[in-house]
C-alpha cells in the first residue's frame, strides 16, 4: 500500500541507486537553508542510519536554531532530532533516584522509563572541530528538542523486513522552519509521542547541562555516536 | 608536632623552590596544609638513588606542576624562590658567620656519630640474637639426644657448632675469666670488647671490664654507657634534607627578598585547570591516561578520578579522532573525557564526552 506521491517533489525511482542514495535524492534541502550540500547529505545519511540501524522514530531535520534560543542567530550545520526506542541516557544521580523509588515500592530491577527526545549533530570523523563550534552548537539548541520544530523526513512507508530492494523510498521534501505545514501523508512509523505536550519535562533534563549526540561518520559508512554534555557531568556507572 | 605549632601556610606565604625548572616543596607541614586547604596534591618524588621506583609510595620532596605553582601564587598563598640563588645568597653572600658555620658542621658531625653508634649497636644486637638462637637450638638438640640416648652431651661431637664455643658460654656467667678459650671465641670476645668501648658514654661511669666477657644482650646495653671517641672514618656523613635550620625559612620584612620570581609559565590548558580547581576538584597529572589532567571529586586517597581532562584554546583545531579516542578511553576506564578552554576573558567552559552505548 503506497501513499500518494507528491509528484512535484519526489524523483522517479532509479534501481541503480542504493537505498541511501535514493533517500538522499528524495529529500532535498529547503530553499531557505544556507548550509552546504555536503552538510545536508551528511545529515541525511546519519538520519538514515538512525532510522534503520537503531530504530529511531520521529526524526526531524533542523536548519535553524531552536525557537527558544533567541540569542543564537544560526545553526552551524543541520541538526537532527529524534526519539530513540529506549531511553538513551540516564544521569547517574537519576539512576540512584530511580532505584531508590523502586526499592520504596518494593519492586526489583529497573522500571520502564520513557525514551527522551535527543539531538544528533552529524559529523565526519576526519573533520577538525574547535571548542567554539561545540559552543555554538549548544548555544543554538534548546535543552529538549521541541516536537513540532524542524522538518520531518519521510522514509519508506512500507516497512519491509526483506532488505532495501523492497522498500519504496517515498521522499518528500522536508519542510523547513518551525511549524511549517506538512503534506497530508500520514506517517506510518510512529505517531507515538514521547514526553507528550502534556507532560512536564523531566527535571533531570532541564536541571542538568544540555546534551547532544555527536554522530561520527567514518569512511566505511559506519556511524558511531557519542554523548557530549555542555558542562561538567560525572560519568555513568557502567 | 604539627598540632603544636600554627600552620605556616595560613599565617605566612609559602615558598615554592624552583630547582632546574621544577617546583619543589620540602616541608611536610606545608605539603599537608596545601592538600587540606587548597586541594593541591602535587607528586611525591622522593626515592632512594640506588633503587628508584615509579609508584605512589615515594616520599618528600613534593613536586608541583607549573599550573599548581602558578595557581598558588595567583591565589596569594605562595611565592616562587630561585633555590640555587637563594642558597648562594644565604650561605656565601649574606652568609653565616664563621661561628655559625662551625656550629652547624659540628651538629652534623654529632648526628653522624650518633648514627654510627646506632648502627653498631644494632649489629651487635643482631649478632647476639643469632648466637642466642644457635645456643638454644643446640641445647634443645642436646636435650633430645640426652633423653633418647642418655649420652653425656658435653662430649658429644655431632653438632655442626664447635662445642667449645657453646660450652664456654654456658659456664661463663659471672666469672671474670674464661676457662677454655678457642680462637673463635677470642676473636669474638675481642670484637665484643672493642664494641664495648664504643658503647659507653660519659654520663655513666660503670666499669666495663666485668661485663665484657659475658655476652647477653643486657650486658651489651650497659656497655653503651662509656663514651670513647669514634675514629673519624667511622662517623657517618649526613646529608641534610633541608637547609632551613641554618637559613631562615621565611625572609624577614627588613631583609632583602630572597630572589622571588615571576609567575611560572604554563601551557594553554591553564584556564581549564583553574576552572576545575575553582569547582573543588583535585587535579593530578594525567600522563598515565594520555590526557593532561585527571580530576578527582575529592582527595585522591578516597576517590577515583571522574574525568580525564584536556585543555585547549577556544579556537584551537583538534581532530575529531582525538575526541573519539579520549571518549572511548574514558568510557573504558569508567571516567568521563572532559575538554574545555577559556571562552571569554576569565570564563571557561567545558564539555564532557562519553560513548553513547548505541
Amino acid at each position: 500500500m503506497s501513499t500518494p506521491r507528491n509528484s512535484s517533489s519526489s524523483t522517479p525511482e532509479d534501481p541503480t541507486l542504493s537505498g541511501l542514495h535514493q533517500f538522499i535524492q528524495d529529500n532535498r534541502p529547503p530553499r531557505d537553508a544556507t548550509h552546504e550540500a555536503h552538510a545536508h547529505k551528511l545529515a541525511l545519511q546519519v538520519a538514515h542510519n538512525l532510522r534503520f540501524q537503531h530504530g529511531w522514530t520521529e526524526i526531524r531535520l533542523h536548519y535553524h536554531p531552536s525557537r527558544q534560543q533567541a540569542t543564537a542567530h544560526s545553526l552551524p550545520r543541520p541538526v537532527i532530532s529524534g526519539l530513540p526506542p529506549q531511553r538513551l541516557y540516564m544521569h547517574p544521580d537519576e539512576q540512584i533516584e530511580v532505584l531508590q523509588r523502586q526499592r520504596e515500592q518494593g519492586k526489583a530491577g529497573w522500571p520502564e522509563v520513557a525514551p527522551e527526545r535527543e539531538w544528533v549533530v552529524p559529523s565526519q570523523l576526519q573533520e577538525s572541530w574547535t571548542l567554539r563550534r561545540f559552543g555554538d552548537v549548544f548555544d543554538a539548541l534548546s535543552a529538549v528538542p521541541a516536537e513540532k520544530e524542524g522538518g520531518r523526513l519521510h522514509f519508506a512507508n512500507a516497512i519491509q523486513l526483506d532488505g532495501d530492494e523492497g522498500l519504496e523510498m517515498m521522499g518528500n521534501r522536508s519542510g523547513s522552519g518551525a511549524g511549517s505545514p506538512f503534506n497530508s501523508t500520514p506517517e506510518r512509523e510512529g505517531t507515538v509521542t514521547s514526553n507528550g505536550n502534556g507532560h512536564a519535562p523531566n527535571k533531570w533534563r532541564t536541571g542538568q547541562p544540555k546534551r547532544v549526540l555527536l554522530a561520527t561518520l567514518d569512511d566505511d559508512s559506519t556511524v558511531v555516536y557519542y554523548i557530549v554534555h555542555d558542562g561538567i557531568v560525572k560519568p555513568r556507572q557502567n | 608536632m604539627s598540632a603544636s605549632r600554627p600552620s605556616s601556610a595560613a599565617s605566612t606565604l609559602v615558598p615554592i623552590y624552583l630547582v632546574a625548572h621544577r617546583y619543589m616543596l620540602y616541608d611536610v607541614d606545608t605539603v599537608s596544609a596545601l592538600r587540606r586547604d587548597h586541594h593541591i596534591i602535587g607528586t611525591l618524588i622522593g626515592t632512594l638513588p640506588q633503587s628508584p621506583q615509579q609508584n605512589v609510595f615515594c616520599g618528600l620532596p613534593l613536586e608541583l606542576m607549573p599550573e599548581e605553582a602558578r595557581l598558588l601564587v595567583e591565589v596569594g598563598v605562595a611565592y616562587i624562590v630561585d633555590d640555587v640563588k637563594a642558597h648562594k645568597q644565604g650561605f656565601l653572600d649574606r652568609g653565616l658567620s664563621g661561628e655559625e658555620r662551625k656550629m652547624y658542621v659540628n651538629a652534623l658531625q654529632r648526628q653522624g656519630a650518633d648514627a654510627a653508634r646506632v648502627t653498631r649497636m644494632r649489629a651487635a644486637e643482631r649478632r647476639e640474637r643469632g648466637l642466642a638462637q644457635r645456643r638454644e637450638k643446640q641445647a634443645r638438640k642436646d636435650l633430645i639426644k640426652s633423653t633418647i640416648e642418655g649420652v653425656d652431651t658435653q662430649t658429644e661431637d655431632g653438632s655442626d657448632n664447635p662445642r667449645d664455643m657453646l660450652t664456654d658460654r654456658t659456664c661463663m656467667t659471672e666469672s671474670g675469666s674464661v676457662s677454655t678459650v678457642t680462637d673463635k671465641t677470642i676473636n669474638e670476645e675481642e670484637e665484643m670488647q672493642g664494641d664495648a668501648l664504643l658503647f659507653t658514654s660519659r654520663e655513666n661511669s660503670t666499669s666495663v671490664r666485668e661485663d665484657s666477657r659475658s655476652a647477653t644482650p643486657a650486658s651489651v646495653q650497659s656497655l653503651r654507657h662509656k663514651l670513647a671517641p669514634l675514629p673519624d672514618d667511622e662517623i657517618q656523613p649526613i646529608t641534610p634534607t633541608t637547609s632551613y635550620p641554618p637559613l631562615p625559612q621565611h625572609p624577614n620584612e627588613d631583609s632583602p627578598p630572597l630572589s622571588t620570581l615571576p609567575l611560572p609559565t604554563v601551557p594553554t590548558s591553564y584556564p581549564l585547570f583553574k576552572f576545575l580547581h575553582s569547582r573543588g576538584y583535585f587535579l593530578a597529572p594525567g600522563l598515565r591516561f594520555g590526557c593532561q589532567y585527571m580530576a578527582y571529586p575529592g582527595d585522591p586517597l578516597r576517590y577515583h578520578s571522574h574525568f580525564l581532562c584536556n585543555g585547549l584554546d577556544w579556537d584551537q583545531d583538534f581532530d575529531l579522532m582525538e575526541l573519539v579516542g579520549g571518549g572511548r578511553l574514558g568510557t573504558g576506564v569508567k571516567k568521563g573525557f572532559l575538554i574545555g578552554g577559556e571562552e571569554q576573558e576569565g570564563k571557561a567552559r567545558a564539555f564532557c564526552v562519553e560513548w553513547s552505548g548505541m
